[in-house]
């Protein structure tokens, strides 16, 4: 995964697949990537052509842990497949999406 | 003219021979004699020799050869010369022969230590045993008065342990203890070294330290203490380095097979849950006044995953399916927690939008921050024909009306498990409008067949628009699902449980 810091919110760019193969090891690879302090993430999935509920449990349980912390998560970059899946389990209630890494990135403005 | 030519080993026989020799060729007699004047060979006939020659084995003189005639001429000088330099290369070449045997011999007994060794400690499955006979090995064959081997646990919560065994076993302990984290195998010839080095040996003379190392890491140390006599040698060290590293290698191998166990111990316990798993799920076929529920739950491979639920009350029935995400032990529980709280809560009455209200709440705070969440859609059928819909982000349910359509009723909020405070709309219909509700879980429209081709929502959106204007039961419907999935599917195994519940009237 590709990590960048930017203002002080941390972009991560997934490389692979978000599945039941790879959830636990990029969940890992997250955590390290955020850290304890980071609060604000954007998360960019514009390389995954498919998510599964175990993909779908590492990014609630990453949302979990930053609103815990006073943060949060934003989602960028979801193909139509990904996005219906998110439609479909109703999920997209609780993740914010944008189309774009800079509207995102703007979001967090306030 | 060259001598006779010499056997192989320059023994008694061999001087004799090389006597023979040179005697025969000055027609003489020949003595040897070691530098004691002792006799070693003789040969010949004739005056008594009256010249001395030394000879010398590995240049150093080692005796005298005694030689007559008594003129000796160029040509025999020539010849005395050149055997002399025979019997000089000669003994030469036996010493090196005696050195190669030696060594041999000595290799040989390491060998031997080492495969008698091997044989005893291959088969030991107890680290403890296997440390022992390292001890007891080593102090015997490197001539030790106390030898400790102290090991690291070989399994995740087991202990380490050191086994200890001689005149200062105590001491041998604290050295091997010392020696865990040593590099390699190191020799103390002395107690000044001893000191200065900081090894806790106590009083002891000489120690060899060897760590156990294998597979890239330091597994336990072997300790030998000498309290007197000779320091251990670099040959010693070298036997104890074959010994330790056979005993580093059984300790890993142990370690392997303690975790194989584990492995085994963890499938056997998902090989349970799933037994339990499916044996809380409802009967097949249900009948509870006029309603009628025909649900069926196709587990896939693994553990953890869906149910159906059938709630018969005095009031009507609750139906649904449910989804938990994931795969595994964990997932199971989970699944277990919630499908016993829904039927504990379902019979007091309460209304799909509650029932979920309140197991989401159970679910949140059993997942923590795990990702973990379960989909669900709940229909609460009424004897008086009132049909309550709730659901958390679950397909949505298909109902099939009297008029011969379809209608799909998108409704619900997020799984249970993500938002601690979440309210679960109710959704109210007219029982009355409709045949059959369809339930399912995802495992349906995500199933694929051989060639990865998805079954897909809108493939069962159009069978069920096929089959409503024909008026269907709720079992009719549920073959005419399952005869589906199976022609799409063939042989392929699916990934996820596949669940499908079928509700309507008895006709």
């Amino acid at each position: 995964m590709r990590v960048e810091h930017v203002n002080g919110i941390v972009v991560v760019a997934l490389d692979t697949e978000l599945d039941a193969n790879t959830a636990l090891r990029v969940k890992q690879e997250l955590g390290s990537a955020i850290g304890d302090q980071a609060r604000r993430v954007v998360l960019d999935l514009s390389r995954l052509d498919f998510i599964d509920s175990a993909g779908l449990g590492v990014l609630v349980s990453l949302v979990k842990v930053l609103r815990a912390r006073g943060g949060d998560m934003r989602l960028v970059g979801l193909k139509d497949p990904v996005r219906m899946i998110f439609q479909l389990t109703r999920l997209e209630k609780v993740f914010k999406i944008f189309g774009d890494r800079e509207k995102a990135l703007a979001s967090y403005d306030d | 003219m060259a001598p006779k030519r010499l056997p192989q080993w320059f023994d008694r026989q061999g001087m004799t021979a090389w006597c023979n020799g040179v005697a025969s060729l000055l027609d003489g007699r020949v003595t040897l004699e070691d530098l004691e004047g002792n006799l070693l060979a003789e040969a010949g006939a004739g005056h008594d020799g009256n010249r001395r020659f030394p000879f010398r084995v590995n240049g150093q003189r080692a005796g005298w050869v005694s030689i007559s005639p008594g003129e000796i001429g160029t040509v025999h000088a020539a010849i005395i010369q050149q055997a002399l330099g025979a019997l000089e290369r000669l003994a030469d070449v036996r010493n090196s022969m005696g050195d190669l045997i030696r060594t041999t011999a000595h290799q040989w007994r390491e060998l031997s230590v080492l495969y008698k060794f091997m044989d005893t400690v291959a088969g030991a499955l107890d680290p403890d045993v296997v440390a022992g006979h390292l001890a007891e090995r080593a102090a015997v064959a490197l001539k030790a008065d106390a030898a400790a081997v102290c090991y690291e646990p070989v399994e995740t919560g087991g202990s380490p342990g050191c086994v200890a065994t001689g005149e200062v076993e105590e001491t041998a302990g604290a050295v091997a203890r010392w020696a865990l984290g040593l590099g390699s195998g190191t020799i103390f010839s002395s107690p000044e070294d001893l000191a200065a080095s900081g090894v806790p040996a106590g009083k002891a003379g000489s120690v060899m330290a060897v760590p156990l190392q294998a597979r890239g890491r330091n597994r336990g140390a072997l300790a030998l203490v000498r309290t007197a006599g000779e320091g251990f040698s670099a040959e010693d060290l070298k036997l104890g380095s074959l010994l330790s590293r056979q005993t580093a290698l059984a300790l890993s191998n142990l370690e392997l097979v303690a975790q194989v166990r584990v492995a085994e111990r963890m499938r056997r316990e998902l090989e349970m849950a799933a037994e339990i798993q499916m044996s809380l799920l409802p009967d097949p076929l249900t009948v509870a006044g006029s309603v009628m529920a025909a649900g069926i739950c196709i587990p896939a491979q693994e553990v953890g995953g869906d149910v159906f639920i059938v709630v018969p009350s005095s009031e009507g029935l609750l139906t649904g399916v449910a989804d938990v995400s994931g795969h595994g032990l964990s997932s199971a529980l989970l699944m277990n927690a919630f499908a016993s709280e829904i039927h504990a809560l379902a019979l007091n009455e309460t209304g799909p939008g509650a029932l979920l209200d309140a197991t989401n709440r159970l679910i949140c705070e059993r997942v923590g921050e795990l990702g973990l969440f379960v989909t669900v859609v709940l229909i609460r059928c009424s004897e008086g024909g009132e049909l309550s819909i709730a659901s958390a982000g679950h397909p949505p349910p298909l109902l099939l009306t009297h008029e011969g359509g379809l209608e799909i009723v998108d409704t619900g909020g997020v799984p249970l498990g993500v938002m601690e405070d979440e309210v679960y709309e109710e959704v109210t219909l007219d029982g009355g409008r409709f045949n059959v509700i369809v339930m399912y879980s995802d495992g349906l429209t995500e199933a694929r067949d051989a060639g990865g081709r998805m079954y897909g929502s809108d493939r069962l959106e159009e069978l069920l628009r096929e089959l409503a204007p024909r008026h269907p039961g709720p079992r009719e419907v549920q073959e005419a699902v399952l005869d589906d999935f199976r022609r799409f599917t063939g042989d392929v195994a699916q990934a996820d449980d596949l669940t499908v519940l079928s509700v309507g009237r008895v006709s």
